[in-house]
C-alpha cells in the first residue's frame, strides 16, 4: 500500500510540473515562387510561452521524401552563440512515417512524445511504419546551461523535386512536425510543447524539366534489407556510341556517360537529365565503394541452395538439363569461380565467405567488391533462343520517361539483396524437385520465414557468456555474426552444442572484434539441435557490472532444407 | 577448537548464502547521482541522451531480481543487443557501452525476463 501511494504520489508531482511552456516551429527562409531545381532552407526555433528553464530538447520531424532531396544541415543553436557549448545530434532514417495519435491534438507535441515514447506500443499500435515516401530525422539539443528560445536551433536545406513522377498533386505538405519532449534535467520536469507550423507549404512550385527520365531501382537489397539506395550508381550511355566501341572490338576510348550519379536513398530513384526523346540509351547499375552490408549479400541460404545444385548435377551426370535451380538466371549468378559450371568449387567458395574468409573467387563481399547484374526490370533473366536476357536499353519518349531496372548480385542466388525475376518465361519450368517454391509465381518464389530465438549476454563467474538458445526445429544450416568491444573484452571460447552429426564453423577477426559462427549439414540431413546451440564466453580486460551494448549481433540466419532463408526474430 | 569449527561454520553459511553476480547494492560511496534520479518506482534512466564510448545508466526496480536491458534500432525496434542482469530492488547504477554501435539513434528497453516492458527510453550515439 505504501509503495502504491508512493507511486501517485510520485505521478502527481510529474504531471504538476508539467506547463505549456513552449512552441516549436519550423518555416522556409527563402522569398516564396519555387521552381522545381530550387533550393529552399527550412530553419527550426522555439518560442517561448511562459517563463521556464530548459535543458534538453528533442523532437521528430518527418519530410516527403518524393518532393524534397534534403542536401544538408546546419545547427545554429552552436555556431550563433546562444548555446555555445550544447551537445547537439541529428539521426536519419528513410521509409518511415509518424503514426499521429488521433485521441489528442496533432499540435500537442508533448502528448504526441508520450504517445510515441510508450502510449503507442502498449495500445498495440506501430508508431513509425513503413511509408518510402516519408523520411525522418531525430533532433537532440541539450547543455547545462539553459536552452535559449526563440533564436533558430537548425537549418536544413533541401531541393524540389519534380511531382510529376509522383502520386502527390501539389506540395502542399512537405513536412511534418511529429513530437517534442522539452525536458529541465535539473529538475526532472517536462514541459508542454506545441507546434505553431505544423507542417510546411512550398505554394504553386512551376517548372518541372520535361527532359527529367527517372530510373527506379529495384532490388530486394533497397525494398527489403533496407540498405542505402546511394550505395548504388547508374551510367546512362549512348546506345550508338556504345556500338561503336563495341564493332570496334573495344580497342577505341569506352564512351563517356550522358548521365550518372548516386540513385537518391529514400526515394530508391535516379532523375537523369540530358537525355533526348525517341533515342536509345544504355542503363548500367552498379554498387560502388564496397559498403560492409555486402557482406550480408552470401549467407548460409545461398551456401545450401548452391550445395544443392552441386549435388543434384552430380547425382544424374547424364542428364544435361536436370536442375534444383528455379530460375535460369541463378545459373549466372551461383557460378562464381568462372569455370562456367555451377559445382561445388562454387559451394566452397561460399562457405568460404561465410566463414569470414576472404575468397579470391567472384564472391560479392566487402572485400571482394560487388559482382554486378542489372537490366530492365520486366524482361531482364527471361529466357528466349535458349538466352538469358539481360536488356540494358531505354528509349524515353514524351508518354515514357520512367523506367525501372533490377539489380543483382553474383553469388546471391536466393536474391535476399537482389531483383528476383518477374518475368514468366525467366522460371525454369521442369526443376529436378518438386518444392512449395516451384508453385509460386515468378518475382514470389524467394519468400524467408520467420523463428523466434534469443540472444542474451550476462555475467556469469566473473565472465561475459554470450548465448544463443533456439527452439526452432528443421534448421539444416545457421549463420551469426557477432561484433564485441575489444576495449572490454577477449574471447575465451565458443562452445557448439548443435548436435553430434552438424558440422560447425567459426572465425574470430580478433582485430575488428568478430566473430563468426553457425552449423551447417552438407547432406541436408543433420539438423541443429534447440536447447543452447551456441555459447561464446568472453573475458573482460576492465571491471564491469553489467554488459550493456559490449556485444551486438547483426546477421542471424538459418536455412531449411529445402533452401528456404529462416530470418531469425529477436524479441 | 570449538570457537575455531563454529567460526568456520559461521563463514561457509555465508558464503553459501550468497547471490552470483547481484550487482552491487548503492550505497554511500556510490550514490545515485542527481542526474540520474529516477522519480517513478520502476524506470531507466541514463545520465546523457548523447553517448560516446560509455554512459552511466540507473536502472530503477520494484523488485529484485532477473531483468533484460535490450538496445534496439531508433526506428524499426530491430533488437541489436541485449543483457540480462540480476538486479536489486531500487536503484541499480550501470553502464551502457556504445563502441560496438554505428552513429544513430537507438531505444533502451528495459523489461523483465519474460520481456514485459517496463520503461522505455531513447539516445543518440555520437
Amino acid at each position: 500500500m505504501k509503495k502504491i501511494l508512493s507511486f501517485l504520489v510520485s505521478v502527481l508531482c510529474t504531471l504538476s510540473l508539467i506547463g505549456q511552456d513552449l512552441k516549436l516551429d519550423h518555416s522556409y527562409i527563402n522569398p516564396p515562387g519555387f521552381v522545381v531545381g530550387d533550393t529552399i532552407t527550412i530553419k527550426f526555433n522555439t518560442l517561448k510561452e511562459t517563463d521556464s528553464t530548459q535543458t534538453l530538447w528533442k523532437f521528430d520531424y518527418e519530410y516527403n521524401n518524393k518532393l524534397l532531396e534534403k542536401i544538408d544541415h546546419t545547427f545554429k543553436i552552436t555556431n550563433s552563440g546562444v548555446n555555445p557549448n550544447a551537445q547537439v545530434s541529428l539521426s536519419h532514417w528513410d521509409g518511415y512515417k509518424f503514426n499521429i495519435n488521433e485521441n489528442v491534438a496533432e499540435s500537442n507535441l508533448h502528448e504526441q512524445y508520450l504517445w510515441w515514447s510508450a502510449g503507442s506500443s502498449s495500445a498495440g499500435e506501430n508508431s513509425y511504419p513503413s511509408n518510402s515516401d516519408w523520411s525522418v530525422e531525430r533532433v537532440t539539443v541539450q547543455d547545462a546551461s539553459p536552452l535559449t528560445f526563440a533564436s533558430t536551433i537548425l537549418e536544413v536545406r533541401f531541393k524540389i523535386k519534380d511531382k510529376s513522377s509522383t502520386n502527390y498533386s501539389d506540395y502542399s505538405e512537405v513536412t511534418h512536425l511529429n513530437w517534442m519532449m522539452a525536458f529541465n534535467n535539473s529538475t526532472n520536469s517536462y514541459h508542454e510543447t506545441h507546434s505553431m507550423t505544423q507542417k510546411v507549404s512550398l505554394g504553386t512550385v512551376t517548372g518541372g524539366n520535361a527532359g527529367d527520365v527517372t530510373i527506379k531501382l529495384l532490388s530486394n537489397s533497397v525494398d527489403v534489407q533496407e540498405v542505402p539506395a546511394q550505395d548504388y550508381y547508374v551510367d546512362i550511355y549512348l546506345k550508338s556510341e556504345m556500338d561503336s566501341w563495341y564493332s570496334s572490338d573495344m580497342t577505341g576510348n569506352y564512351p563517356t556517360p550522358i548521365s550518372s550519379g548516386q540513385f537518391n536513398n529514400s526515394s530508391k530513384d535516379f532523375i537523369a537529365q540530358g537525355l533526348e526523346n525517341d533515342t536509345e540509351y544504355i542503363v548500367m547499375s552498379h554498387v560502388s565503394n564496397n559498403p560492409t552490408w555486402l557482406d550480408d549479400v552470401v549467407t548460409v541460404s545461398d551456401v545450401a541452395l548452391i550445395f544443392k545444385e552441386s549435388i543434384g548435377s552430380v547425382s544424374s551426370p547424364d542428364q544435361t538439363n536436370v536442375t534444383t535451380w528455379d530460375y535460369h538466371i541463378q545459373d549466372i549468378l551461383g557460378e562464381v569461380t568462372n569455370d562456367g559450371q555451377v559445382d561445388f568449387s562454387d559451394s566452397y567458395e561460399l562457405l568460404a565467405h561465410i566463414n569470414g574468409v576472404q575468397t579470391s573467387a567472384n564472391v560479392t563481399s566487402a572485400d571482394n567488391g560487388a559482382f554486378n547484374l542489372s537490366g530492365i526490370s520486366s524482361t531482364l533473366g527471361s529466357f528466349e533462343d535458349n538466352q538469358i536476357i539481360i536488356s540494358q536499353v531505354i528509349k524515353p519518349t514524351d508518354n515514357d520517361k520512367v523506367f525501372s531496372i533490377g539489380h543483382m548480385l553474383r553469388g546471391d542466388v536466393n536474391f535476399s539483396h537482389s531483383f528476383e525475376p518477374t518475368s514468366t518465361s525467366a522460371v525454369i519450368q521442369s526443376s529436378a524437385e518438386t518444392t512449395a517454391r516451384t508453385m509460386m509465381v515468378a518475382g514470389q518464389k524467394y519468400t524467408s520465414e520467420s523463428a523466434t530465438i534469443d540472444l542474451a549476454s550476462e555475467i556469469k563467474e566473473g565472465l561475459v557468456e554470450f548465448s544463443i538458445n533456439s527452439d526452432v526445429v528443421g534448421m539444416v544450416g545457421s549463420q551469426f555474426n557477432i561484433t564485441y568491444d575489444t576495449d572490454r573484452l577477449t574471447l575465451d571460447k565458443i562452445e557448439f552444442d548443435t548436435g553430434n552429426d552438424m558440422t560447425n564453423f567459426s572465425n574470430h577477426k580478433e582485430e575488428i572484434g568478430k566473430i563468426y559462427l553457425g552449423s551447417f549439414d552438407q547432406n541436408f540431413k543433420s539438423t541443429v539441435k534447440t536447447g543452447t546451440p551456441y555459447k561464446i564466453i568472453f573475458v573482460p580486460t576492465v571491471q564491469l557490472n553489467n554488459t550493456s551494448g559490449l556485444i551486438t549481433f547483426q546477421v542471424n540466419e538459418g536455412v531449411k532444407q529445402d533452401g528456404t532463408q529462416i530470418k531469425f526474430i529477436i524479441e | 577448537m570449538r570457537k575455531i569449527l563454529t567460526y568456520i561454520v559461521i563463514v561457509l553459511l555465508v558464503i553459501s548464502c550468497q547471490r552470483d553476480e547481484i550487482i552491487e547494492p548503492i550505497n554511500g560511496y556510490n550514490e545515485i547521482p542527481e542526474s540520474l534520479i529516477i522519480e517513478d518506482v520502476v524506470g531507466v534512466r541514463l545520465e546523457s541522451s548523447i553517448v560516446t564510448d560509455e554512459v552511466r545508466m540507473n536502472v530503477k526496480l520494484p523488485y529484485s531480481g532477473q531483468y533484460r536491458i535490450k538496445i534496439r534500432h531508433g526506428l524499426d525496434a530491430k533488437l541489436l543487443s541485449q543483457e540480462k542482469i540480476n538486479a536489486n530492488e531500487g536503484d541499480n547504477l550501470l553502464k551502457v557501452y556504445v563502441n560496438t554501435l554505428n552513429k544513430s539513434g537507438y531505444i533502451l528497453d528495459l523489461t523483465d525476463i519474460d520481456h514485459k516492458l517496463l520503461s522505455r527510453i531513447s539516445f543518440e550515439v555520437k
